[in-house]
């Protein structure tokens, strides 16, 4: 089952510290961006994601209960099945 | 005159329906959608115009016979459009044998680039909190490494291409009566996907909305997934159960997600289908009559039609609103994507 939902809200601080280091990367033309550059932008936004994944598990306030309910009865399809 | 009556020559039927309805000129003759014989008469129907004429057959009118649209396109369109663009692409690299990574680069270096503004130099301002071009990447970026390892597998076809970024056209069984021409329904998928027991059709949605249930009550019953699950059983012969949709909500610096099935089994499908000539005969109906009628309990619906001010004005004034405040394109979904 996806943990997406379990993600809580960044704060503005957190965004705001995300873009800046990203602000000359994200305004230079991407024809000239490398690899090097452009794995530069996937690092930073994998540890926003897990900043915000480990600020759930140290306490942050609990998510809204999640939203999905498969009709296993219809397909007999297994969450696991369905890559939940 | 009545659609029923017998199929006309068309020099007949184009000197009988001047280009003109409602006090707005329309010209769908070079619209490769439209009927040559019946101006006005959509034949390759799409889920956008389908439900656009569901909704109110006005507001189809304006949006898709004229090709009125606001001056500056939804962020939510532009935004889901890039998406569904970088799924794609991300989906078309993994299947031709390259790793994730690679993909995923492959996938950033496309999204960069297509939120780049050449003319201006500079990226894509999309001047909205959630949805713009950082949120864009982020989605990509979380989303793609989410079902990196997707149970989700991509089907192949017969002659073993993957069943991705897939166009379909196909018969819907009903003609014009006026006219006899066929009626084709038209459309993408973004891709068809198989568990170890059942096939889906597998698209993706944003909101900025939370995914709570509610959110996905709104795809059942729902027109555009009838629509794909029924191509997929018809356009791509396979035995497809429904569509898989996985939602993104799109936060101020978080992105969550969501997969949810949503079921479509025969039954409903051949209801689905038993309505489409109702509504076909409708749109058959409006376009020899040249008359599509408001829906007026439909203008607030969707967070508001964007004719709703057009259609609130006085008719002798609605011309020159529309040509100040929209733009005129071609809605030719035998061509382009608009829908996601």
């Amino acid at each position: 089952m996806s943990t997406m939902g379990e993600i809580p809200q960044s704060t503005a601080l957190t965004e705001a510290s995300l873009e800046d280091s990203f602000t000359e990367l994200y305004s230079r033309d991407p024809e000239r961006l490398t690899r090097a550059d452009r794995d530069r932008i996937v690092r930073g936004l994998r540890e926003q994601r897990e900043r915000l994944a480990a600020a759930e598990t140290s306490g942050a306030k609990p998510r809204a209960k999640k939203a999905i309910s498969i009709d296993k009865a219809v397909l007999g399809e297994s969450p696991e099945d369905l890559g939940l | 005159m009545t659609a029923s009556e017998v199929t006309k020559s068309a020099g007949e039927l184009l000197e009988e329906f001047p280009l003109e309805a409602h006090g707005i000129d329309f010209d769908t003759s070079s619209n490769s959608s439209f009927s040559r014989q019946l101006p006005g008469l959509q034949l390759g129907i799409d889920s956008t115009s389908l439900g656009e004429f569901k909704t109110c057959p006005r507001k189809y009118f304006y949006s898709i016979i004229c090709g009125y649209q606001p001056r500056q396109q939804s962020v939510h369109l532009t935004f889901g459009l890039l998406l569904h663009s970088g799924v794609e692409t991300y989906h078309r690299a993994r299947s031709e044998g390259n790793s994730h990574e690679d993909a995923l680069d492959w996938t950033l270096d496309n999204g960069l680039k297509a939120t780049w503004v050449r003319e201006l130099n500079r990226p894509w301002s999309a001047d909205h909190p959630q949805k713009n071009r950082l949120s864009l990447t982020r989605a990509l970026v979380w989303y793609l490494d989410q079902y990196k390892d997707d149970a989700l597998k991509v089907v192949h076809s017969a002659d073993g291409k993957p069943l991705v970024e897939l166009t379909f056209k196909f018969d819907s069984g009903y003609r014009a009566k006026a006219t006899g021409e066929a009626f084709t329904l038209c459309g993408h998928l973004d891709r068809i996907v198989e568990t170890s027991q059942n096939r889906f059709v597998a698209d993706v949605k944003t909101t900025t909305h939370q995914l709570a249930p509610r959110y996905f009550e709104q795809f059942d019953p729902d027109n555009q997934f009838s629509l794909y699950s029924l191509a997929g059983k018809v356009a791509f012969e396979q035995d497809v159960k429904g569509v898989i949709v996985d939602a993104l909500q799109i936060g101020t610096g978080f992105i969550r997600m969501h997969r949810h099935l949503i079921s479509r089994d025969s039954a409903k499908l051949d209801e689905w289908l038993a309505d489409l000539e109702v509504w076909l005969s409708a749109m058959e109906q409006s376009a020899v009559s040249r008359k599509w009628p408001m829906n007026d309990k439909a203008c607030g619906l969707y967070g508001g039609c964007p004719f709703r001010e057009v259609c609130a004005s006085s008719p002798t004034s609605r011309r020159q609103i529309l040509d100040s405040q929209f733009k005129r394109r071609t809605w030719d979904p035998l061509i382009t994507r608009g829908d996601i």
